[in-house]
């Protein structure tokens, strides 16, 4: 009698195992650290997905690329705007099928493929016990006596990408010049974010390129309120980071009901404290007090993808250029 | 015998694993050999700062060495491990260490505005050399040590005895040994700087510094044009191999001389000013690269409070990753004891990790996702990184053993086996923990293949560290990184305690 | 009786003999600097080949056998023990190569040590013997060995006159009871006439056939007489 109800107990176990569906996300690696939003997001899907959510972390495109076909992803999701041309040139990603009218971006958000999930703007971050916040581009040019701020290399951070194309779509052809211009400030530039904002949180800088909602972890986090973001008048460049349903994924309901899971408020209500962003797709009230407190660009500048593609080579050439002499 | 088998299969799973990606990507993607001005200007930088950052670091390091075989002093064993930490150190937390102390807000340049002096810059190709021997003077200092303890002690006393001063002592007994092995530190400290990115770059300033690899990232990760990557990283390692060969035409190879009875090192005496002249270079020297070590393990240390259990599972993968790269690369080293092996040995750092992942997986795919092994293949890309190391460590005391007592073996008859069990090994065992223990600390600290793999089913602490400077959690990251130094000093502490009792 | 007939040639050093020598004696080799005393011993030894020709020990062919089995041992210039062993494991290993040693070849052991007069060193290391202590142990190894042929290259060169004098009283008594052919090149005429009753001459690429010691080093008209 035990041993039947034993066997019994194992095959329903077993097939119970057998019936859980994996979802495979591909995410980078500060995603699916447990300091990232990875852990609470695979939390929370998992409470009604009936399914396994597992994060594979690495270089996203890359390892996409050479996988080909025979990926096991379902869903990527850490993707940003620079690469999204060529991914989708690539066609390895299939529509998300989800309502863009539900996001709650500065521009129109028109693509089919590549969904948002959070976003920020591009924004200079100072040290505001040595230094007054400037306004506009000039006058961080103009900045006072011996500050400097710390800045990305485009050619290896999409931070320092996006400071790129924000400058070009202000100036335009001035570009070259204006780079001339903020040569001097710059104290150096690094390969991704993190060495920068290593050295300006050791101050060895007073600034450092970074996003409006830098400041939210240190208020949250730190009780630290003197790090700010610097508004300029021109407007602010957004920066958007973007998930996408895989093709040649078998898991189609699932991918789908996840696509979903990234607008709703369950998952929208993760983001900030855990990726310190702004939600993609939720009102500004919904957000936590100290996102929605934090000082908002008046503006929008934005290079479409067609748009950025066909400027980035030269926009990267005249930086180069400035900041060789 | 056994031990041309064992060279030649040592030699072909370093083609397999090192070159072999590099021609498999090359002829994989389509095929781009645009070679622009940018990068004409990035080869010709890479190339000054490496061969600049080389020079430096061997000039440098052999009056430390000869200061250091010189003297005894308490916690001479210390700093000389030590020495070896800042290379260790995952970049990011290196960058930050050396310019809490040369940066602008750094020490140095707090002294100097204290009196009065004008502030000191380091951003240029000023910081990126500073950099660079920052992270080399260790390495080569090391190299210069071993071979000059590895001098018999009887030429000391022999020199002792005729009462020779300083200088000629340097010039017969020392120079010889310096003069002999400079050229193969040179080519791998140049081999290092060559595909140094992220420090180049941060401490260069500016787009100025920019190298090969960088453009190797950028069309890899960005462009995703992974012929062009390729042939970038082609390109990149064809100039170390110019370099390391031409090192050993022009300088020749090291011979191996030391018929030594085993006798204990020999306190020597020399003049008053021998001995100022060795502690002042000591201090200075040892302040140069301690002092940034000594700011991150203090910014660290007062973070600890933040640490929780769940640094222990990276803590332990790191450790087991160390672990087995040392043991498989210490011991593929064997297979290259001779003279081209150990240049080849010193390419296969030459080589961009991201190539090597990109190219491996394209030659195993067929066979086996190495994204679902990612720890076989970080232990395999690991323990390549180690071969240069262990090939410098093991070979000279392999050519030392060979060299005196083969032909003894032979008289008493001795098969291969017995050769290997009474002689060989036992005589060799000092060198092989040695290497263990350093390459186990190397290890630790290698972001490497990483960066494409990923971290989410094996987490290491260099990841852990980068994760969370993402996450703006720099304090974190400081105490973990001094987790990390901790553990590669202790580890290379116990290998190095192992292996000490060799001879009388 | 040992049959030479061979003649090497390697980068400038070419030597060619045709000698037969016989057991129960010992031979001295002598020569002037560079004329090949030491590759002559290593060319009958085995550690290096000969290019032509052949060696016969009884009328067996030797010369493509390695070292070990040649019934030859020898004494080179240094480096004759393991550093790293002790001298008891020294002399073992001359015996067996495992680690452990049959009662047989203990007593062996012990009756070689108090044969050149080691008693009490078994548990020291090389480098915790003198010069002398260290040449005898070496001497004991070779007993071990059991061998009939021994070459000495010079093995005493370290050590004192009076020291490597009674060293060389030692090989001549062990020689003597076991009846061993020796071969010793030296730089010392005295050496050569202290127990050497013939001397072979290597000379011009040529090693000669033995002569009685006092006609080789003749001062006047022996055949090194230039160089004496």
């Amino acid at each position: 009698m035990l041993k039947l109800t034993f066997a019994a107990g194992l095959l329903s176990a077993g097939m119970a195992l057998a019936q859980i569906p994996t979802l495979t996300v591909y995410a980078p690696d500060y995603f699916t650290s447990e300091w990232g939003p990875g852990p609470s997001i695979e939390a929370k899907f998992e409470e009604t997905c009936d399914c396994d959510l597992v994060f594979s972390a690495g270089e996203l495109l890359p390892r996409l690329v050479l996988e080909g076909e025979s990926t096991s992803a379902d869903v990527v999701i850490g993707l940003n705007t620079d690469i999204t041309k060529k991914a989708r040139e690539l066609e390895i990603f299939a529509p998300h099928n989800q309502d863009n009218g539900r996001l709650t971006l500065p521009i129109d958000w028109n693509d089919e493929i590549f969904l948002p999930f959070n976003w920020s703007y591009a924004s200079f971050v100072f040290d505001t016990t040595k230094i007054k916040l400037p306004s506009s581009f000039e006058e961080l040019a103009n900045l006072p006596g011996e500050s400097k701020i710390v800045i990305q290399d485009p050619r290896s951070s999409i931070s320092g990408l996006a400071l790129v194309l924000w400058i070009k779509k202000i100036y335009g052809d001035d570009a070259g010049e204006y780079w001339q211009k903020l040569a001097p400030k710059i104290l150096t530039v690094t390969k991704g974010w993190s060495e920068a904002y290593g050295l300006f949180t050791d101050g060895e800088a007073e600034g450092v390129l970074s996003f409006t909602t830098s400041p939210a972890y240190h208020i949250a986090v730190e009780e630290d309120k003197t790090k700010q973001a610097a508004i300029f008048r021109e407007g602010h460049y957004p920066f958007f980071e973007l998930a996408a349903k895989v093709k040649s994924s078998n898991n189609d309901a699932l991918s789908s009901m996840f696509m979903k899971f990234i607008l709703s408020d369950e998952f929208q209500d993760l983001i900030p404290m855990t990726n310190w962003s702004y939600p993609s797709s939720q009102a500004r009230k919904k957000w936590p007090s100290v996102f929605s407190d934090l000082p908002m660009p008046k503006s929008t500048v934005y290079f479409s993808e067609i748009e950025a593609s066909e400027i980035t080579k030269q926009a990267i050439e005249e930086w180069r250029n400035a900041l060789s002499q | 015998m056994a031990q041309r088998t064992f060279s030649i299969a040592a030699n072909c799973i370093l083609l397999f694993a090192v070159f072999g990606p590099l021609v498999v990507l090359i002829f994989h993607a389509d095929q781009n050999f645009t070679f622009t001005t940018a990068d004409r200007a990035a080869l010709e930088f890479t190339l000054l700062q490496a061969s600049l950052s080389s020079l430096l670091s061997v000039l440098l390091a052999w009056p430390l060495a000869l200061a250091l075989s010189r003297r005894q002093f308490k916690g001479r064993r210390l700093l000389i491990v030590t020495l070896g930490v800042p290379f260790i150190l995952p970049v990011i937390v290196a960058i930050l260490g050396l310019l809490s102390v040369f940066g602008n807000s750094g020490l140095l340049n707090s002294l100097l505005i204290f009196f009065g002096f004008p502030v000191f810059s380091v951003y240029g190709l000023l910081g990126v050399l500073l950099a660079h021997i920052f992270f080399n003077i260790p390495l080569a200092t090391r190299a210069f040590l071993l071979a000059l303890e590895r001098r018999p002690t009887e030429l000391d006393r022999l020199a002792d005895g005729l009462n020779l001063n300083f200088l000629i002592r340097f010039w017969i007994l020392d120079w010889p040994i310096i003069r002999l092995i400079a050229p193969q530190i040179f080519s791998l400290i140049f081999v290092l700087c060559l595909t140094s990115f992220a420090v180049v770059l941060t401490l260069g300033g500016g787009p100025k510094a920019t190298t090969l690899e960088l453009a190797i990232y950028q069309s890899f990760r960005f462009e995703l044009d992974f012929g062009r990557a390729a042939f970038l990283a082609f390109i990149q390692l064809s100039i170390a191999a110019l370099t390391c060969a031409l090192s050993i035409i022009i300088f020749g190879l090291p011979l191996n001389f030391n018929r030594g009875l085993d006798r204990p090192i020999h306190k020597r005496y020399l003049g008053l000013g021998a001995f100022f002249w060795d502690f002042s270079i000591i201090i200075v020297i040892g302040l140069f690269l301690t002092t940034p070590l000594i700011s991150v393990l203090l910014k660290g240390v007062q973070n600890f409070y933040l640490l929780d259990a769940t640094i222990f599972t990276p803590i332990f993968n790191s450790i087991t990753l160390a672990l087995f790269s040392a043991l498989i690369s210490t011991i593929l080293a064997m297979g290259f004891m001779n003279k081209w092996g150990e240049v080849v040995g010193t390419l296969s750092i030459a080589v961009s990790p991201l190539i090597i992942g990109a190219g491996l997986f394209l030659m195993v795919r067929n066979f086996i996702n190495p994204f679902e092994v990612t720890f076989w293949v970080i232990l395999t890309v690991n323990s390549i990184m180690g071969l240069p190391f262990a090939i410098r460590i093991v070979r000279p005391a392999s050519d030392e053993i060979i060299s005196n007592f083969r032909r003894l073996s032979i008289a008493y008859g001795m098969a291969p086996y017995a050769w290997f069990y009474w002689v060989y090994l036992p005589r060799l065992k000092s060198a092989l923990t040695y290497s263990m223990g350093l390459i186990a600390a190397l290890s630790m600290g290698d972001l490497g293949v990483i960066v494409l793999f990923g971290g989410a089913d094996f987490e290491t602490l260099p990841l852990v560290i980068y994760q969370l400077m993402s996450a703006y959690r720099v304090e974190q990251s400081m105490a973990s990184a001094v987790i990390l130094v901790l553990i590669s000093i202790g580890i290379f502490l116990i290998f190095d305690r192992l292996g000490k009792t060799r001879n009388a | 009786m040992l049959k030479l007939n061979f003649s090497f040639e390697k980068n400038y050093l070419v030597i060619s003999t045709n000698i037969s020598l016989e057991s129960n004696k010992i031979y001295a080799v002598v020569g002037p600097s560079g004329a090949g005393k030491s590759t002559f011993l290593n060319l009958i030894s085995g550690f290096t080949e000969i290019s032509r020709g052949y060696i016969l020990w009884n009328e067996h062919k030797i010369s493509d056998l390695p070292p070990s089995k040649r019934n030859i041992s020898f004494l080179f210039q240094d480096n004759n023990l393991f550093p790293h062993l002790s001298v008891w494991r020294n002399l073992a290993l001359a015996v067996s190569h495992w680690p452990k040693i049959s009662i047989d070849d203990e007593a062996k052991l012990h009756s070689v040590i108090s044969e050149v007069g080691i008693q009490g060193l078994e548990r020291r290391k090389p480098s915790q013997l003198s010069g002398g202590q260290q040449s005898r142990v070496a001497l004991a190894r070779v007993l071990l060995q059991e061998n009939k042929i021994l070459l000495l290259d010079e093995p005493f060169a370290a050590l004192g006159p009076s020291l490597k004098d009674q060293m060389l009283e030692l090989i001549e008594k062990i020689a003597k009871k076991k009846g061993l052919l020796v071969l010793m090149v030296t730089h010392d005429p005295a050496d050569a006439n202290k127990i050497a009753s013939q001397t072979i001459v290597v000379k011009n690429n040529k090693v000669h056939p033995p002569l009685k010691t006092e006609k080789a080093l003749d001062p006047i008209n022996g055949p090194l007489a230039d160089y004496l």
